[in-house]
């Protein structure tokens, strides 16, 4: 690969757009071509720099009220044609009552029956999209760059002050590899979000770990869970090329990430990831999670 | 698909709710002013709700919105053409042309050359490096063919490199000239 191929091409590998091969010979052209790994790490930088920036307005509260409001009304509005509520309350209402208060009427029916009835909202706590995407990002962004980096003696000063429970967590997960080799144990949030990463080896093929908190941000419904997370079981996405496998814990998530097939994703799942939220819970059992402070370097 | 309207609407709400921020912040990019914006999003959300029955689960909900946003505003102004033949030219003189990115970039900076960018370029990159669509899900919502989607995005990062070392460059010759 030439540099002007690589310039051409750099975006899209740092999106994880590319295939394997082509991320090779990204990868090998890097290493030789200090100006090319210049500009690698700028347009880095700029994804970054966009991404941050870019995504910082919200709704507001009251806009998002309103359209809840808004789809309430059109809801009761075919309650109104389909139930028998509806028809009944519009035969008292509607010889009557001039049609829009008996419409007003209907949409305070509906209320009524929303307040009682709002847990379906909450069932099972399904993880966002944006989650599994950033996972993959992460496993992307970082995994590539450690792939052949010596094993790490511990888990990042960095992890450890985000969160003592990750204290040792490496050696944890060093017990269910499967004969994998650890090359990354760090603090990172490169894309956004607050990952402690966990990098292996399965000969050629990466293989993440990631550990984030279970925020609003994660879920699907952008509601803050307030279960222990034991009832969401493994939940799975395929992002691009790579699969994600996701445990949760009540405080945080345990993700693989890898191009492994959907079996063995999960069978990987099931013997790394399992035990970590395992033994995660069990932690986050014996004291409260200190409040977060420390933000990535 | 009988079920009761509410039961349907909680199950809406659940899957779709979540992306009403991302959609806001496309639709500001839209319209340029967070009433309107607003509108649009609620819009959006009331038209995704009324066809909720026509959608296949499992296909991409986050594509199928913004489908029906940019079908939205597409239907409530007519007259977009015109821009993306002037700009084709700009594109094809400067084609050859690809600076260094410039380090040490500041948000501000970044935002103002995004803002520039005309918005048949610019709505691509906004899906995909901030928003983090895959280049098939940006297919999908812009209604495009894969190819389109790619060279959209191709040009409209390089635009905004180039207008980035443009701004770099200034600033550099500006320091220069204060320094002595």
């Amino acid at each position: 690969m030439d540099c002007r191929k690589f310039r051409d091409v750099i975006d899209s590998y740092l999106c994880g757009e590319l295939l394997v091969e082509t991320n090779h010979e990204i990868l090998r052209h890097v290493e030789q071509c200090p100006a090319c790994r210049e500009e690698m790490a700028a347009r880095r930088n700029l994804r970054e720099t966009l991404r941050r920036a870019g995504a910082q307005s919200r709704l507001s509260e009251e806009a998002k009220e309103r359209l809840r409001h808004r789809l309430r009304e059109e809801a009761s509005r075919s309650l109104k044609a389909r139930s028998a509520i509806g028809s009944l309350l519009h035969r008292i209402f509607s010889p009557r009552l001039p049609p829009a208060l008996a419409a007003s009427a209907l949409l305070v029916a509906g209320y009524l029956y929303f307040g009682s009835h709002s847990s379906p909202r909450v069932q099972a706590a399904e993880l966002s999209e944006r989650l599994m995407q950033e996972a993959a990002e992460e496993h992307n962004d970082c995994a590539f760059h450690y792939k052949d980096g010596p094993e790490p003696e511990a888990m990042n000063p960095n992890a450890v002050a985000y969160n003592p429970i990750f204290a040792g967590l490496d050696q944890v997960a060093k017990r269910h590899t499967r004969g994998m080799k650890l090359r990354l144990a760090h603090f990172c949030n490169i894309v956004g979000r607050n990952f402690v990463h966990l990098g292996f080896t399965n000969g050629d093929e990466m293989v993440s770990l990631l550990i984030t908190e279970r925020d609003t941000k994660a879920m699907k419904n952008g509601v803050a869970p307030t279960d222990d997370g034991l009832r969401a079981g493994l939940q799975g996405a395929l992002q691009g090329k790579y699969r994600v496998a996701a445990y949760q814990t009540s405080k945080h998530i345990v993700l693989v990430v890898s191009e492994f097939s959907e079996a063995q994703t999960k069978e990987l799942a099931e013997s790394l990831a399992a035990p970590v939220s395992e033994h995660l819970r069990r932690l986050e059992n014996l004291k409260p999670t200190p409040t977060v402070t420390a933000s990535a370097r | 698909m009988d079920r009761n309207p509410q039961q349907r609407l909680a199950e809406f709400e659940n899957v779709a709710l979540g992306y009403a921020d991302q959609l806001f912040r496309v639709a500001l990019r839209l319209v340029k002013d967070r009433a309107h914006a607003e509108d649009l999003v609620q819009e959006t959300y009331l038209q995704a709700w009324r066809s909720f029955d026509r959608f296949e689960p499992g296909t991409n909900l986050r594509a199928w919105l913004y489908k029906i946003m940019f079908n939205t505003r597409h239907s409530q102004r007519r007259r977009r053409r015109l821009q993306l033949v002037q700009f084709e030219e700009t594109v094809a003189e400067t084609i050859a042309y690809d600076p260094p990115t410039p380090q040490g970039l500041i948000d501000e900076e970044v935002l103002a050359e995004l803002e520039k960018l005309p918005r048949d370029y610019q709505i691509p990159v906004v899906l995909v490096d901030v928003e983090g669509f895959t280049y098939r899900e940006l297919a999908e919502a812009l209604n495009i063919p894969i190819g389109t989607v790619m060279s959209r995005l191709h040009r409209g990062r390089k635009l905004l490199r180039m207008g980035l070392a443009k701004f770099a460059h200034e600033a550099w010759r500006q320091t220069a000239t204060e320094g002595s």
